[in-house]
């Protein structure tokens, strides 16, 4: 019961979460992986996820401090954040990810600057609520573990 | 194995099979995200195939190449720092011949086009959906084609494409044989995979395979053996080999006349594929109509190159292919020959084109072109515009720094002209051979022939890169007054002895000589082609030239005279390590009657290294008189044409400035140096990173003259697909069309 509790939070949070649009069908598909056999591949991912975008962020942070911006460079960053925030169903990431992409294409430095600027807000964003549903998982799971013994 | 049968049970059946779903495919996932990866891994997993992950690609070849056989199909991400995905790509199918799934966020059309070039047997776009996923088996069952008897549609299709390929191929024998070899490989290779399914093969595998060959080890083509797996392709022509031949000239331990047969189809196949392509990009951009004409993508022109590769000299088989794809390009042949030599040695590097254009397409097209492949060692463009780039091996990045050494070099260049307001449909092609020894100046020859087609002037330059090795060729064309070139040919370069050719160059300077007036509104194009070969090469583009000749004596001539700037540059052997190509240049000029030819060379000695660079500075006359030429097609207005062939490493910028005559001067530059006095710079050394297209310098002025004259349009394509190794194209084209 407690576990229902627990998961009614989760899914309230998911659902508001796809209702802004912060998370697309995606990330439904990804719950949609996770089973007994592998029970904490939600969590895995986007534990994975934020580790990786943080890393990136911080390479793009980089790139756009140095004089000479290589935005080929920046451009492959970018192209794999958008890659994994599709993946994981990271859906307004994954929107400033492509307009970052348009200002890459364009050498255009401030508007790249700006572009992470948005890119790294709403990673932020993200990563609070990733953290609470997160933290709903581990309790559901450590119930459900405790449940069985 | 139940992979196995399920495949045969599902039969013809290609889609909808998700419940007989082949459990335990083996799968290798390759993407340097670790999220995507994951997903990736868990995904397939949920399809109940076997997967194993990495999140480097150079791990993933490596794995590959220990386990042969134990993967039946690669997924891989198409950016990844360490190795592009399109270079696995291709290492993959030139390897293993596993199907290879492409991965990538970016849906481009031309990145995705890219990975059909490139061999890919599906692209998907992140995130990947499971139901994409489940249906990806049908990959692996097509690659293994069954045979006859339990053909389905699937299989049917390979066929298709294989008989097709056997129409292609002017020897019978040949192509039964490597449909018979082709058989008893994927027989063989299912053997390996399928013990259990065995008997039901194993009547079919008697009849088609030498029982010996399935005992024999699997042979890895690696990149030094598929080297010389091309060269001696080239050597035969791509037409004429065989695979006894090839195996002769091959000359490698173990290695089987079936290894090369199966090799040789799918190196024909990967022609026929890019050729195909370019074809259709041809189209477009004849579509587009003569002033745009001349540009022409550089995707294009690597396709034709392979197509030119594939077709043979002198014969075009593959044409028809062409026909299929598009009515316009019906007119268009090419069958340039490669030729290479030598590949372990950087000495010797043999070049064969003889590429045949009509261009029912465009009058004003042509599409000379070059295919090369080279050693890492050696590439040379002298005196050509003409870049190689072979970066497959990824083992050159810089042609200029592999430039240097040759001891000896020939250099044949063969120029293609099409007539297209003339509507003739040949194609000449003029043949250059130079052989540059400095030091030595032994039997070498050079031959010249220009050919000027009448009313078009419009010359391409095109930049191909065919292979699957990745070979780039930037081709420049001139028009070089031959008067002037007659003149100055033995001071500029020393490479004199003209041997007697069946076009010598008296013929056609002769030509120009009689009716200079003539010459302005002639463009002739020049493709030159280095040939490494030591021995003598002989270019399948005499017999060809013929035709030509009378069109333009008719006409009162006009210029026939394509000058070589053979920009020679010797690099003594000894000095190999050290030379790099300064510059070559060789430009190619249309003087006009008054106008006063110049014809260059200038010679840099650079001193320590000892690389000269030759700029060779032909003037260029742009007749204002085109309009005389009246034709319909904005033929021959051209004016200089300019041919910026990319190395990722080299760039030719190429200025044409036609001032009243103008002097039009390609020469190639080593990185980072300039040109004095040129009016075309190239640059070495450009980095294909520069996304944006460069423009290369152009001087409109010459063209007052013209009042409708269009600037001249110089584009750059690049591939903005980095690939290691990749090679880039450039090919500018200045094509002034009224």
């Amino acid at each position: 019961m407690a576990t229902g509790g627990l998961k009614d939070q989760l899914d309230g949070l998911v659902n508001s979460m796809l209702r802004e649009g912060v998370l697309d069908e995606q990330f439904t598909q990804l719950q949609m992986l996770q089973d007994s056999s592998n029970p904490g591949f939600v969590a895995e991912v986007i534990t994975l996820f934020c580790e990786d975008s943080e890393r990136i962020l911080a390479e793009l942070g980089k790139s756009l401090d140095q004089a000479v911006t290589d935005f080929r460079r920046v451009d492959a960053y970018v192209h794999q954040l958008k890659g994994s925030s599709s993946s994981v169903g990271a859906q307004h990431v994954k929107l400033a990810c492509i307009q970052f992409r348009h200002f890459c294409e364009e050498n255009d430095k401030d508007g790249c600057i700006r572009a992470l600027h948005v890119v790294r807000n709403e990673y932020y964003n993200l990563r609070s609520k990733f953290e609470i549903m997160l933290q709903l998982e581990q309790r559901i799971q450590a119930y459900d573990s405790k449940q069985q013994k | 194995m139940t992979v196995e049968n399920q495949w045969v049970s599902v039969g013809g059946d290609g889609g909808g099979a998700g419940d007989r779903f082949p459990i335990g495919m083996r799968v290798l996932a390759v993407d340097d995200d670790p999220t995507c990866l994951r997903l990736l891994e868990t995904l397939l997993r949920r399809c109940q195939y076997r997967v194993v992950t990495t999140n480097q690609a150079r791990h993933a070849l490596k794995l590959l190449r220990e386990n042969k056989d134990k993967f039946d199909l690669v997924i891989s991400d198409v950016h990844m720092p360490d190795m592009d995905g399109f270079k696995l790509l291709e290492l993959v199918g030139l390897e293993m011949d596993l199907p290879v799934i492409m991965l990538s966020a970016n849906s481009e059309t031309k990145t995705v086009m890219k990975g059909i070039t490139h061999g890919a047997c599906d692209y998907l776009i992140k995130p990947v959906r499971l139901e994409e996923l489940r249906n990806i088996w049908q990959h692996v069952m097509r690659k293994k084609k069954p045979d006859p008897r339990h053909c389905n549609n699937l299989g049917q299709h390979e066929e298709a494409e294989r008989l097709q390929l056997g129409t292609c191929e002017t020897t019978q024998d040949s192509v039964a044989v490597e449909l018979a070899d082709s058989k008893g490989k994927s027989n063989k290779k299912r053997k390996d995979q399928n013990e259990d399914e065995e008997d039901d093969w194993e009547e079919n595998e008697h009849e088609v395979e030498d029982p010996s060959a399935q005992k024999k080890p699997r042979v890895v083509w690696t990149v030094e053996l598929h080297r010389k797996f091309v060269a001696a392709v080239n050597q035969l022509g791509v037409d004429k080999a065989v695979p006894k031949r090839i195996l002769d000239l091959m000359n490698v331990d173990k290695l089987t006349r079936e290894n090369v047969a199966s090799h040789l189809q799918k190196y024909r196949l990967y022609l026929k594929r890019v050729g195909s392509m370019a074809n259709q990009q041809a189209n477009f951009v004849a579509a587009f109509g003569s002033k745009d004409a001349s540009y022409l993508p550089i995707g294009s022109l690597g396709g034709l190159g392979s197509f030119h590769a594939l077709a043979g000299s002198g014969q075009l088989p593959s044409l028809a292919s062409f026909q299929a794809g598009d009515g316009a390009i019906s007119g268009l042949n090419c069958a340039p020959a490669l030729q290479f030599r030598g590949f372990s040695s950087s000495e010797h590097v043999q070049l064969n084109c003889a590429p045949n254009m009509g261009n029912a397409i465009n009058d004003h097209v042509k599409l000379p072109c070059i295919t090369f492949s080279g050693n890492q060692n050696t590439n040379l463009l002298q005196g050509m515009p003409v870049t190689l780039d072979f970066d497959q091996l990824q083992e050159q990045h810089k042609l200029l720094d592999d430039f240097s050494a040759f001891p000896q070099k020939q250099i044949s260049g063969t120029y293609s002209f099409s007539n297209n307001g003339v509507g003739a449909a040949n194609c000449k092609s003029p043949f250059l051979n130079v052989a540059e020894n400095p030091l030595v100046l032994q039997a070498n020859q050079q031959k010249i022939q220009g050919r000027g087609v009448r009313n078009q002037t419009s010359t391409e330059v095109p930049s191909l890169k065919a292979d699957p090795f990745e070979i780039n060729v930037g081709v420049s064309s001139h028009r070089p007054d031959t008067g002037r070139c007659k003149e100055t040919w033995p001071s500029a370069v020393s490479l004199t002895g003209y041997s007697a050719n069946p076009l010598p160059m008296s013929t056609p300077l002769n030509q120009d000589m009689s009716s200079p007036v003539n010459m302005r509104n002639d463009i002739s194009t020049m493709v030159p082609h280095i040939v490494g070969h030591s021995d003598g090469f002989s270019p399948p583009g005499n017999g060809t030239v013929a035709p030509l000749h009378d069109s333009m004596t008719e006409r009162g001539l006009q210029v026939q005279s394509s000058s070589l700037g053979m920009g020679s540059q010797y690099l003594s052997g000894n000095v190999n390590e050290n030379t790099r190509f300064g510059n070559i240049g060789s430009g190619g000029n249309n003087a006009p009657p008054n106008k006063v030819n110049s014809l260059r060379s200038k010679w840099v000695d650079r001193g320590q290294e000892r690389s000269h660079k030759e700029d060779v500075i032909f003037n260029p006359s742009i007749s204002s008189h085109f309009t005389h030429h009246g034709i319909a097609t904005p033929t021959s207005q051209n004016t200089g044409q300019n041919n910026a062939v990319h190395n990722s490493r080299i760039e030719i910028a190429v200025r044409d400035q036609s001032n009243g005559g103008a002097s039009f001067v390609v020469p190639h530059s080593e990185v980072q140096q300039s040109n004095t006095d040129l009016l075309v710079k190239l640059r070495g050394g450009y980095i294909m990173d520069n996304a944006k297209p460069q423009q290369n310098g152009f001087n409109p002025s010459g063209y007052s003259s013209f009042d409708e004259l269009m600037s001249a349009i110089i584009k750059r394509e690049r591939e903005d697909t980095l690939m290691d190794g990749d090679t880039v194209y450039d090919v500018s084209a200045l094509g002034t069309c009224i």
